[in-house]
């Protein structure tokens, strides 16, 4: 079948984009100063604490504004946008004591917090700037003084092959020119910088890594789990970690290390990116996290599937069409371009062929047609790519046209993508892309470059031709880049993806899923399912889809609990999960108030930041006389609670398909593909056994004769 | 063409070990299912100390397919071996599934570390099968059982070359290193043994062979 040929591409999108890995930073997290002689404000400490559970995360960042000027001052921070992160909290102590935010409509919650500035009130807001970056506004910051705040998010943290990753994001892409004129960023932490992340999972993790960070201190928990820290001031591992040895458990990188940059400062320039990998043996799965406070009330479920299935290697000939931004953003990145190129056309078969389209402002083919991807042809393009520079807008639609028109119709094709910046000429709306996409059965594989690359717009076009999105950080271990992209590239993939959910009985109601528009489920990929359910009791759980044009179904079944507390934070996942569809319908319909007015008021039912809504701080006696709910207060509540709750034991086991495993196959990995074997005689050893049954008998009879 | 040694005196056996292996395989499957996480070989588990994995990985299977091939294969040539002049329960037992699958387990450990997880018996079947064929050939000299041992041996490598012949579906792919391991290990166990036939001496035909020797 031929849309299940396509993905050794992948592997030249996993090199093109990891060429980025080498790139320099363009611009930086930090706290805004416009460019008009203002004086700047001291970012005094930050303090970032993560920590990895039951499939997501929970990322706190606390911090210091001081200054140092004569007169009060408004400080404004800002940060990229960590991709799929659920803003949960932010926090601004007044008069000592802290006072959490809530969420409003975002021109309301602007529209009070000048008003209470120009009282001379103490007040805040968080707001996110689309995709781009959640800009956090304090006034004051009275002279000679300091202020403390704190934001919180969640985001789903998945593996890939065995492979997990988090990124705290400080590195910005460099891509809004518009506000890269106006502002400059103070990205020094002159006191404190400390980062902290603690990997809780009752499987197990044999090593970490931070591949930009190669002295974090990484250290293994005696309840199996692993705590990184990195600061730069003297400080040791926490109490009750043990260093890792140099042993089987740990890897190359993840030996014990002295904590970094001892009594420094600490520049926000360089994204902090921490890998760690499963156990081999650990099984193809299904797990379930569940919150429902109240037997009789509504539950909130997060499935987590690790698929194995039979995926073979792809072995015929196939194109490539490499589409590639040449805008002035992907300035500092032309020359790891041009290496992340060669390295994937250097993994090209010598029955493929590829072209190469560029584009800016407008878009060109490099290549005169296709080339068989010999080693001269290969040489020859590598030559051009090189002489190639980086300037003007970025005409995002007109390459993909270009590219996508480059097609044969009667070859298995695919098309690299690889791009750092947002469509900014030509066609920009999202609608426009996906229709562009669905017009050819090509399926695009991209790299999605950078903290501020327009993620809305490149996932859903990227998922809707049935390819496969990869997001690179400069910090990115190229080898660990490649090696996930290699594996989505070299097998075959689940097509027609259909995930169904069934109560079993009556005692059991399910609604409300949300996924992410999965189509084809390739080697080593998770999928995670959000919903919601009343009562208890068994459900089917059924993937389905075609490998290689046959059909295969996997099967498992399992309970829901009457109660489960453990895990509130799933509620703001869910509702994360559905403004994100949202948003998406929204994208499709250009403009629909309707729309907008449910992701507003999702966004404040489960108190998390939206591009429509603002998180707003002001005095405690203010939330009262504007009549504003605390809901989103007494919700962190019942979140510290249980978070508590959690960290007093080991992790627990989330795994729901022990006893009647979903899958038979083992969960594939990098080494050796995880592989399993089995002794199967099969049809021509049980008809060669019975000749020899029969040889055996004659010669009995013969002999007993 | 050598005329064979009358290996059979006295009163005939009947098979007991093969029923009894096929017995308990059916009754693992049965109790445990398809795939029992906690009997498989697991590399790690092993590794980790559960060293019954050795045992336990070859006599479970992944469904009821797989099952059904292997233990039709084993009833036909455990049944053989146990009837062969050069054969019988203990050496099934000792040669065949003793060293046999010791052999398969050991090559997995060193030579395949890639190879995380494996069950079924196969690789021992392909062990039997190779002591069986060139014990055949040893006591009759007849080549067909020459051309049934290459027949495994292409089937082998049809397998590694164009994938499973006819076992396709099962969630595991043959494990063909381990397949060639069994076979070598069956046509050491059949050489290890002095052929009932001397090509120097013909005479050693008509010596007689104890059941069990």
């Amino acid at each position: 079948m031929i849309t299940q040929t396509l993905k050794r591409l992948t592997l030249a999108a996993g090199l093109a984009l990891s060429v980025v890995a080498t790139a320099p930073a363009v611009d930086a997290a930090g706290l805004m100063t416009p460019k008009d002689g203002t004086p700047a404000l001291d970012l005094r400490d930050q303090a970032v604490d993560v920590v990895v559970e039951g499939g997501y995360a929970v990322v706190t960042v606390e911090q210091t504004f001081a200054n140092p000027n004569a007169e009060d001052m408004e400080a404004i921070y800002s940060f990229p946008v960590p991709e799929r992160a659920a803003v949960s909290e932010f926090t601004y102590w007044i008069d000592g004591k802290p006072v959490t935010a809530e969420v409003l409509e975002k021109e309301e919650a602007r529209k009070i917090y000048e008003g209470e500035k120009a009282a001379g009130r103490e007040t805040a807001i968080a707001e996110q700037d689309a995709y781009k970056t959640f800009d956090m506004t304090v006034w004051p910051v009275r002279a000679g003084n300091d202020v403390k705040i704190r934001l919180a998010y969640i985001q789903p943290a998945k593996l890939d092959t065995g492979i997990g990753r988090f990124v705290y994001p400080l590195e910005e892409g460099g891509v809004d020119d518009d506000k890269l004129a106006f502002w400059t960023a103070n990205e020094t932490v002159t006191g404190r910088f400390s980062f902290d992340l603690h990997l809780r999972t009752d499987y197990t993790v044999e090593a970490l890594r931070l591949p930009a960070h190669p002295d974090a201190a990484i250290s293994k928990d005696p309840d199996g789990s692993w705590r990184v820290h990195i600061d730069n001031a003297a400080a040791a591992p926490k109490a009750g970690s043990e260093p890792v040895d140099d042993d089987a458990s740990a890897d190359e990188n993840a030996q014990g290390h002295a904590p970094a940059q001892s009594g420094k400062s600490f520049e926000l320039d360089t994204d902090i990116v921490v890998y760690w990998r499963q156990a081999e043996n650990e099984p193809a799965r299904v797990d379930m996290l569940a919150y429902k406070p109240e037997s009789d009330g509504r539950g909130t479920f997060m499935l987590t599937l690790t698929p194995g299935m039979d995926l073979k290697p792809i072995t015929e000939g196939r194109d490539f069409i490499f589409v590639l931004d040449r805008s002035g953003s992907m300035g500092g990145k032309m020359s790891s371009l041009t290496e992340g190129v060669s390295r994937a056309l250097g993994q090209l078969n010598p029955d493929d062929r590829f072209r190469i389209v560029y584009f800016n402002d407008s878009a060109r083919e490099l290549t005169h047609g296709f080339m068989n991807a010999n080693e001269e042809s290969i040489s020859q393009a590598l030559e051009w790519v090189r002489n190639v520079d980086a300037e003007g807008g970025t005409n995002l639609y007109d390459g993909l046209k270009l590219g996508l028109d480059a097609a044969d119709a009667d070859r298995t094709s695919a098309l690299v993508l690889v791009t750092d910046g947002v469509a900014n000429v030509g066609r920009t709306e999202v609608k426009d892309f996906l229709a562009l996409v669905k017009e050819q059965d090509v399926r695009l594989f991209t790299a999605i470059m950078g903290n501020s690359a327009n993620r809305p717009l490149l996932e859903p076009m990227t998922l809707e031709s049935g390819g496969f999105a990869s997001a690179v950080s400069n910090s990115d271990d190229i080898i660990g880049v490649l090696l996930q992209a290699t594996a989505k590239v070299t097998h075959e993939a689940l097509h027609g993806v259909k995930l169904d959910l069934d109560p079993s009985g009556s005692g059991l109601t399910i609604d409300d899923l949300r996924r992410k528009g999965i189509r084809t489920l390739y080697r080593g990929e998770q999928m995670v399912l959000f919903g919601h359910y009343r009562g208890a009791g068994d459900a089917e759980l059924t993937l389905s889809g075609e490998i290689s044009g046959k059909p295969v179904s996997y099967e498992a079944r399992f309970a829901f609990p009457e109660t489960a507390n453990l895990n509130p934070e799933l509620e703001r996942l869910w509702a994360f999960a559905e403004i994100e569809r949202e948003l998406r319908k929204l994208d499709l319909l250009g403009s629909d108030a309707d729309v907008k007015q449910s992701v507003i008021d999702t966004s404040k039912e489960y108190g998390i930041l939206s591009p429509f809504t603002s998180m707003l701080v002001v005095r405690d006696e203010r939330f009262e006389e504007l009549a504003i709910d605390r809901s989103n207060r007494d919700r962190l509540a019942v979140e510290e609670t249980a978070r508590e709750k959690r960290m007093s034991a080991p992790a627990p086991s989330t795994r729901v398909d022990t006893q009647a495993p979903m899958f038979d196959a083992p969960r594939p990995s990098h080494s050796g593909g995880g592989s399993g074997g089995s002794g199967a005689i099969g049809l021509p050893g049980l008809v060669l056994a019975i000749l020899v049954l029969c040889g055996t008998l004659r010669l009995r009879r013969r002999e007993t004769a | 063409m050598h005329a064979p040694a009358n290996a059979f005196h006295g009163r005939p056996r009947l098979p007991w070990f093969t029923p009894g292996l096929a017995a308990l395989t059916a009754a693992l499957y049965a109790l445990a299912g398809g795939t029992p996480s906690s009997l498989v070989y697991d590399r790690a588990a092993i590794e980790a100390g559960e060293v019954w994995r050795l045992v336990t990985g070859h006599l479970v299977h992944l469904d009821l397919h797989h099952l059904g091939y292997n233990l039709g294969a084993l009833l036909a040539l455990g049944t053989a071996y146990e009837l062969a002049p050069f054969g019988g329960p203990r050496r099934l037992a000792l040669h065949i599934f003793g060293f046999g699958g010791l052999a398969v387990t050991a090559t997995l450990l060193a030579v395949f570390p890639d190879t995380l997880r494996y069950c079924g018996l196969s690789a021992v079947l392909n062990t039997l099968y190779a002591a069986l064929t060139l014990g055949l050939w040893r006591e009759t000299r007849e080549k067909i059982w020459l051309v049934a041992l290459a027949a495994s041996i292409a089937k082998i490598a049809w397998e590694a070359a164009f994938g499973p012949i006819f076992s396709a579906g099962l969630a595991w792919p043959p494990h063909l290193g381990a397949h060639v391991a069994g076979l070598l290990a069956g046509c050491l166990v059949a050489l290890s043994r002095p052929s009932q036939i001397s090509d120097e001496d013909p005479e050693s035909l008509s010596q007689p062979v104890s059941a069990n020797a």
